[in-house]
């Protein structure tokens, strides 16, 4: 499951997190959100993997794939050359609900070991 | 009970700083593109035109209440369609204005200008609440309040009305979320009977009558009233996440074990007081009205965590 740079949500500086990615698993990778490149496109479909930044702890789901409530490991830099968020070979149907237990996709791993998982573009200023 | 529907998130940019409202869609929906998207976007497009100029819509996020998560953001090209008043926000002056003795202070208050307005509004159950308008046009409510402040458009005013009868409309599904009234059981204080202190969990519980909360409850309780021996210890006031329920010595009680009270100084109690179950609810907007300038609450504006925040510089004349 890759995002490839698309913007997945509007932060103003990146962090690092747990998420559930299977569907039917509470297997958990830590992902990167990270500064979206310049012109990158917005995913606009329906995602269960948005920040839980701008939630309430109370309204979130606790359990199936997402972010983990409370999380939070850290903040981190961006990358310093971010995919051009064009377009991601992932269905769609895996940012709804999870990638399929029976698909051998992984999260892309990225620099330092550090899963990378979703694109974030910051609002400028 | 669990609340239900849609929570809508609104982005615009101010500066450095953001400012975010959340508006709730009560209703279920089969596909959220059909109904509350543009719902949300018409919305969000007369907000936008209450405020100031600089002021820049980013996005709304659509996220699902209850079981399932689901994001939707919104397309920057409906965004780019929204519309931003298009006057000058005079709350800081430059060095020329000054030294030709402009003042941007208002007369007889402290030297701040003011950032936001507040509206009032009630429910069904005649809850009187507030809501702070941030990124309102300054210039225009100190200096200009008849307008135009959008061409075409008479005065603010107008701009506040419409986007009030948008949530207030008869076929409106838009709501606000509010604790539900602590008036009848189960949401009604019972008196703490006492406190069991759990060794193996290391966790404090309140003895109290026995709750019958709906499913879905977000298991919490708030405790209040407690008085402690001595202002030394640490109050135990404060809404808890329930952790487990037990069974009580008393007839018709239990002791729910409540979790982060490893800190308790629970033996310490002079007299206890009272715990009730915490539920929020959505309700209508009423009688939306606006209230009065304000620069002590700027809105709901952050972009970082509470520890990061940038610090609001004040403006003196």
């Amino acid at each position: 499951m890759n995002p490839n740079g698309m913007v997945m949500g509007y932060l103003e500086n990146g962090y690092t997190a747990a998420i559930r990615w299977r569907a039917d698993s509470d297997e958990t990778v830590t992902v990167r959100w990270y500064r979206a490149a310049p012109g990158a496109k917005v995913f606009t479909g329906p995602s269960a993997f948005g920040s839980t930044f701008w939630d309430d702890p109370n309204e979130i789901a606790k359990t199936g794939p997402g972010e983990v409530a409370g999380s939070f490991s850290g903040w981190s830099p961006s990358l310093p050359d971010p995919p051009p968020g064009q377009f991601t070979p992932t269905p769609p149907s895996y940012f709804e609900f999870g990638v399929p237990d029976d698909c051998a996709d992984e999260p892309c791993v990225h620099v330092s070991g550090t899963a990378c998982g979703c694109g974030f573009s910051a609002i400028s200023t | 009970m669990a609340v239900s529907g849609f929570k809508v998130r609104m982005l615009w940019q101010d500066g450095p700083l953001a400012i975010a409202e959340n508006y709730y869609w009560n209703a279920t929906s089969v596909d959220p593109y059909v109904d509350v998207y543009p719902a949300a976007l018409a919305l969000m497009k007369a907000r936008s035109l209450m405020m100031g100029a600089g002021i820049v819509p980013i996005s709304f996020r659509i996220s699902q209440l209850g079981s399932f998560r689901a994001y939707i953001v919104s397309s920057p090209a409906d965004i780019g369609e929204i519309l931003v008043g298009n006057l000058l926000v005079a709350v800081s002056l430059s060095k020329a204005e000054k030294d030709a003795g402009i003042s941007n202070q208002q007369d007889g208050s402290a030297d701040q200008a003011p950032v936001a307005i507040q509206a009032t509004f009630d429910s069904t159950l005649l809850q009187h609440g507030r809501i702070f308008l941030a990124g309102c046009p300054d210039v225009l409510s100190r200096e200009n309040p008849a307008g135009p402040w959008v061409v075409g458009v008479p005065s603010w005013l107008a701009l506040f009305n419409k986007w009030a009868a948008i949530l207030q409309a008869n076929t409106s599904k838009w709501a606000f979320k509010a604790r539900t009234p602590p008036t009848v059981a189960p949401w009604a204080p019972v008196a703490v009977a006492a406190l069991q202190f759990d060794a193996t969990t290391g966790l404090w519980g309140v003895d109290c009558p026995t709750f019958t909360f709906p499913p879905g409850y977000n298991q919490e309780l708030q405790i209040r009233h407690f008085k402690m021996t001595s202002k030394a210890y640490i109050p135990v006031q404060g809404i808890y996440q329930i952790n487990a329920v037990l069974a009580s010595s008393i007839v018709g009680n239990n002791i729910y074990q409540l979790r982060g009270t490893q800190n308790w100084a629970g033996t310490q109690v002079l007299y206890f007081g009272t715990a009730q179950g915490v539920d929020y609810s959505l309700y209508p907007f009423r009688n939306l009205t606006p209230f009065r300038e304000t620069t002590h609450k700027r809105g709901n504006r952050q972009l970082a965590f509470p520890g990061r925040r940038r610090v609001v510089q004040r403006v003196s004349a």
